[in-house]
C-alpha cells in the first residue's frame, strides 16, 4: 500500500457503544413514531426498514463490544428476511394499489369484525 | 323356450318402467293395454317353458344363470356369494303359472274396474312392478334374490293398498301392513344370516340345489351346533340352529302370509283397489310365505318341532280368523279373513309334511279366492262403491253372470265336490290325520281344520245370501224427486251411465239401483270360475278314491315330488297312506260338515229360522267379541303401539331439548365470545401497530421494573 501524502487526522480509537445505542433507539423510535403516524403504505414500510436497521445498528455495536460473531451473523438474518419481506409486502401494496387506486393504509380496513 | 325364462319377468318390468315414464302420454286405456299385455305376454312364455320343461326330466331344476350377483376375491380366489339366477323346478312351475295366469286376468279385469280412476298409468305401474317382484321371488334360485323379490312384492303391497292415499283410511291401512310385514320380514332376514353362517351358502337345501349341505358329516347340525343354553337350563341344553333357523324363516312368513299373531295387516289391506285385493291380498303375494315353506322344507325336516309350530300356527289361524268371519259386513272383510283362514290351512298341510297338499291348496285358493274378489269389486262397482251386506240382497237378478260365477267360487271354498277346494282342502285334512297317527297334537289340529270346515261354509253361504238373494236392502234408484233435484242427471243419463258402466270410484250418483259389470271385468269371472269348477281335477289319477294315485300318492304329490320330497339325512319318515275305507270316512266328514255349516246359514238368512236377532240377542258377549275382531288390534294398540308412541314422544322431547340443546348451546357459546372480541378487530393497520407497541412497551416495562 503506497504511503498517503498527507497523514491520516487522528481519530478517537473507538466509538464508545453507548453512542451506538443511542443513535439507534433515536432511529428505532423515529421508524417507530412513522409507522404509527403515516398514512401511506408506502412510507410505513420504509419505517419498518428503518426499525431493523436501529436493531441491526445495536446488535453490531454488540458484537463488537463483546468480540463475537453473533450479533453480526444475527444481522445477516434479519437483512435477509427484511430483503424477502420487502419482497412480499411490496407486491401486497401493488396489488392493492392495482384493485383500490389508493396506497393509503386507512382505505384498506376491509378486516374489519 | 325355458331360455326365454329371464322374460317371464322382464316383461311386466318392461311395462313397469314404461308405464312409469309415459303413462300420462299413454293414456287411457292404452297404459292399462301393455300393462296387460306385458303380463299376458309373460304367461305365455311361461306356460311354454313349463310345457317344455315338464316334457323332459324334472328331477333336475332348470337353471338360467343371469349374472354374479355379490362376490368377494378376485381372479381364481373370486368366491360367488349369490348369483341373479331363475330355476324352474315343478314346484316353481306350479307358482309362476298361477301368478302369471290370475295375473293376467286381473290385469285385464282391472282395465274394467279402474277405467275411471284418474291414476290410471301409476295403477298399472304399479300392478305390473308387482307382478314381475312376485316372479323374483317365485323363479329366484337362492334366498338372497327371493328375499329381493319378497321385499319388493311387500313395497308394491303397500303402495297398492295406499293407492287412494288421499283416503286417510288407506294411508294408514298401507303404514300397517308396512310396518306388520317388517316385523315379519325381520324374522327372514336373521334367518338368512344364520343359514349363512350356519351352512355357508344361500342356495336352497336339497339334493337339486346345494347337495350335501345338509348331510351334516360330522353331526354338527344334529349333534348340537345352535345356541348354548346350559347356563339357563342345566348342562347340556342346547337349542338346535336348525330350529332357530326353521322358526325365524317361519316368522317371515307369519307377516307376509297374514298367520297369528301377524295376520291383522291383511283385513285393512281391503283399503287398497279391489283387483289389488284380489291380486295380491288373495291369490299370491300373500302366499308367499307357503312358498318360501315349501322351498325350505328340507330344512323344516331336519327340525320337526318347527314343523308341529308351522301347523299348530296354521291350524289357529284358520279357525280364529273364521269365527271373525262369522260376523263381519263388510263383504270385503269376510274375504279378507276368509283368507287368513284359508292360508291357515296351507299352513297346517305344510306343518303335517304333505308339502304338495300345501301347494296344491295355494293353487286351487289363487283361483276361486280371485274369483270370489273379483267378484265382490263386481257386486261393490255395480252398487256404487256399496260394501255393506246389509245393504244388498237379491243381486241375483241383476248381475247374472257375477252371482253365478260367485256361486261356483262358493262351492269351491266351502269344499262341496268336484269343486277345486274340495279336492285340496280334503288333501289337507287327510295328510294331517294321517300325521296324527303318529302325533296327536295332529288330531287335534285335525279337528280344528275340521271345525273350521262348517264355519268357512257358514260363513261364505251367509255372505252369498245376504248379497246374492232375498230382497234388494239397498237405496232404491232415484225417486223422481232426486231427479229433479238434480237436472244434470235426467233418467235417459242415468240409464245411458247404467251401460257405460261409469266409475265405480267417482260419481254414485249416476247410477240407477245395481246392474252388471261391463264384458272386461266378466270375462275374467268366467275364466276364474272355469278354473275353479277344473283346477282341483287337473292333477288328478284315476277314480276311486279319487284323490288318491299310485302308492298312496295323489297325482299333485308325485309332480311335485322333484321339488317337495328330496329328504334330506335324517329327516323325519312319514307312515304310509291311511286305508281307503278311512280316507273315504275323512271325506265323507268334511263334506258333511261343510254341508251343515250352509244348511245353518241357510236357515238363518234364507228360512228366517231361527232369525239372526235372535241369535245374537242370546249370545250377546261372544257376538260383541267377534263383531270386534276379538279386540286384536286393540290389544296391540294398547301392549305395542300406545307404548311406542310414548316413548317416541319421550324421544322426541330428549331430543329436541337436550341433544339440539347441547348443540345451540355450544354455537351460542362461540358466538357470544366472537361478539365480545369482534370489537378488537378494527381493520386499520396504524391501530394494529399502537396495539404492538404499546404491548412491546409494556413487556419491556414489566422486565425492567419487575420487583
Amino acid at each position: 500500500m503506497p504511503a498517503l501524502p498527507f497523514p491520516l487526522p487522528e481519530i478517537p480509537a473507538t466509538v464508545p457503544t453507548e453512542a451506538y445505542l443511542i443513535l439507534s433507539g433515536i432511529l428505532f423510535a423515529l421508524g417507530c413514531t412513522g409507522v404509527i403516524l403515516r398514512k401511506s403504505a408506502l412510507t410505513i414500510f420504509m419505517s419498518i426498514e428503518l426499525m431493523l436497521n436501529a436493531v441491526n445498528l445495536s446488535f453490531v455495536a454488540f458484537a463488537r463490544q463483546l468480540g463475537q460473531f453473533d450479533g453480526q451473523i444475527f444481522v445477516f438474518f434479519v437483512m435477509a428476511v427484511a430483503a424477502a419481506e420487502v419482497a412480499v409486502g411490496l407486491a401486497i401494496i401493488i396489488d392493492i394499489f392495482r384493485s383500490r387506486c389508493t396506497a393509503d393504509i386507512d382505505d384498506v380496513s376491509w378486516l374489519k369484525g | 323356450m325355458t331360455d326365454l325364462l329371464w322374460l317371464v319377468p322382464a316383461l311386466p318390468l318392461a311395462g313397469s318402467v314404461v308405464n312409469l315414464f309415459f303413462g300420462r302420454r299413454l293414456g287411457n286405456p292404452l297404459a292399462g293395454m301393455l300393462a296387460c299385455g306385458a303380463v299376458s305376454a309373460s304367461f305365455v312364455i311361461a306356460a311354454l317353458a313349463v310345457l317344455q320343461y315338464t316334457a323332459g326330466d324334472t328331477t333336475h331344476p332348470f337353471q338360467q344363470h343371469l349374472f354374479p350377483w355379490i362376490a368377494w376375491g378376485t381372479g381364481r380366489t373370486e368366491t360367488t356369494v349369490a348369483e341373479a339366477g331363475l330355476m324352474l323346478d315343478p314346484l316353481a312351475c306350479v307358482m309362476v303359472l298361477v301368478v302369471t295366469g290370475v295375473g293376467s286376468l286381473i290385469h285385464l279385469y282391472s282395465l274394467g274396474y279402474m277405467a275411471h280412476d284418474e291414476s290410471y298409468p301409476r295403477f298399472f305401474t304399479y300392478l305390473n312392478l308387482f307382478t314381475f317382484s312376485m316372479l323374483t321371488l317365485v323363479l329366484a334360485n337362492n334366498f338372497l334374490l327371493m328375499f329381493v323379490g319378497w321385499e319388493l312384492v311387500g313395497l308394491c303391497s303397500y303402495l297398492l293398498i295406499g293407492f287412494w292415499f288421499t283416503r286417510p283410511s288407506a294411508a294408514s291401512a298401507g303404514k300397517k301392513a308396512f310396518v306388520v310385514n317388517r316385523v315379519g320380514d325381520w324374522g327372514f332376514l336373521i334367518g338368512l344370516f344364520l343359514i349363512w353362517a350356519t351352512f355357508g351358502t344361500f342356495q336352497f337345501f336339497g339334493e337339486n340345489h346345494a347337495p350335501g349341505v345338509l348331510d351334516d358329516p360330522g353331526g354338527v347340525l344334529k349333534g348340537g351346533a345352535g345356541l348354548d343354553l346350559s347356563w339357563l337350563f342345566g348342562e347340556g341344553v342346547v337349542f338346535p340352529v336348525t330350529l332357530a333357523i326353521a322358526l325365524l324363516l317361519f316368522v317371515g312368513a307369519t307377516g307376509k302370509s297374514a298367520q297369528v299373531p301377524l295376520y291383522v295387516w291383511l283385513p285393512d289391506a281391503m283399503e287398497g283397489p279391489t283387483p289389488v285385493s284380489a291380486l295380491i291380498h288373495a291369490a299370491t303375494m300373500v302366499t308367499a310365505g307357503v312358498y318360501m315353506v315349501a322351498r325350505a322344507h328340507s330344512l323344516y325336516e331336519l327340525a320337526p318341532e318347527a314343523l308341529t309350530v308351522v301347523a299348530a300356527i296354521g291350524a289357529i289361524t284358520a279357525i280364529f280368523a273364521a269365527t271373525i268371519a262369522l260376523v263381519q259386513n263388510d263383504i270385503k272383510r269376510v274375504l279378507a279373513y276368509s283368507t287368513v283362514s284359508q292360508l291357515g290351512y296351507m299352513f297346517l298341510g305344510l306343518g303335517a309334511g304333505a308339502y304338495a297338499s300345501g301347494i296344491f291348496h295355494l293353487m286351487t285358493h289363487a283361483f276361486f279366492k280371485a274369483l270370489l274378489f273379483l267378484g265382490a269389486g263386481s257386486v261393490i262397482h255395480g252398487l256404487s262403491d256399496e260394501q255393506d251386506l246389509r245393504n244388498m240382497g237379491g243381486l241375483f237378478k241383476y248381475m247374472r253372470v257375477t252371482a253365478i260365477t260367485f256361486l261356483i267360487g262358493w262351492l269351491a271354498i266351502i269344499g262341496i265336490p268336484p269343486f277345486a277346494g274340495f279336492f285340496s282342502k280334503d288333501l289337507i285334512l287327510a295328510k294331517t290325520f294321517e300325521r296324527g297317527q303318529e302325533d296327536p297334537v295332529f288330531l287335534v289340529l285335525y279337528l280344528l281344520g275340521l271345525i273350521t270346515v262348517g264355519l268357512t261354509a257358514f260363513y261364505m253361504s251367509r255372505l252369498v245370501l245376504l248379497a246374492f238373494f232375498g230382497r234388494y236392502r239397498g237405496a232404491e234408484a232415484h225417486t223422481p224427486a232426486e231427479a229433479a233435484a238434480a237436472p244434470e242427471h235426467e233418467p235417459v243419463a242415468a240409464a245411458a251411465a247404467h251401460d257405460a258402466h261409469a266409475d265405480a270410484h267417482g260419481d254414485a250418483a249416476a247410477h240407477a239401483g245395481p246392474h252388471e259389470s261391463p264384458a272386461t271385468m266378466l270375462i275374467p269371472l268366467v275364466m276364474l270360475a272355469f278354473l275353479s269348477v277344473v283346477g282341483g281335477l287337473i292333477p288328478l289319477s284315476g277314480l276311486p278314491p279319487f284323490i288318491f294315485g299310485e302308492h298312496g300318492e295323489t297325482q299333485v304329490e308325485q309332480f311335485l315330488a322333484p321339488s317337495l320330497s328330496a329328504h334330506a339325512a335324517g329327516a323325519v319318515e312319514h307312515v304310509a297312506a291311511l286305508d281307503p275305507m278311512i280316507e273315504w270316512g275323512l271325506t265323507l266328514a268334511s263334506v258333511g260338515v261343510a254341508v251343515l255349516g250352509a244348511l245353518f246359514a241357510a236357515a238363518l238368512y234364507l228360512a228366517g229360522r231361527p232369525r239372526p236377532a235372535d241369535l245374537i240377542d242370546t249370545f250377546r258377549t261372544p257376538y260383541r267379541w267377534l263383531i270386534n275382531k276379538w279386540y286384536v288390534d286393540e290389544l296391540y294398540q294398547a301392549l305395542i303401539a300406545h307404548p311406542g308412541a310414548r316413548l317416541a314422544s319421550f324421544l322426541s322431547a330428549f331430543d329436541l331439548g337436550v341433544v339440539d340443546g347441547a348443540v345451540n348451546g355450544v354455537a351460542r357459546l362461540a358466538r357470544g365470545t366472537g361478539g365480545l372480541l369482534r370489537g378488537l378487530q378494527s381493520g386499520y393497520v396504524r391501530g394494529y401497530a399502537v396495539t404492538f407497541v404499546v404491548g412491546a412497551f409494556a413487556v419491556l416495562a414489566y422486565w425492567a421494573f419487575r420487583p
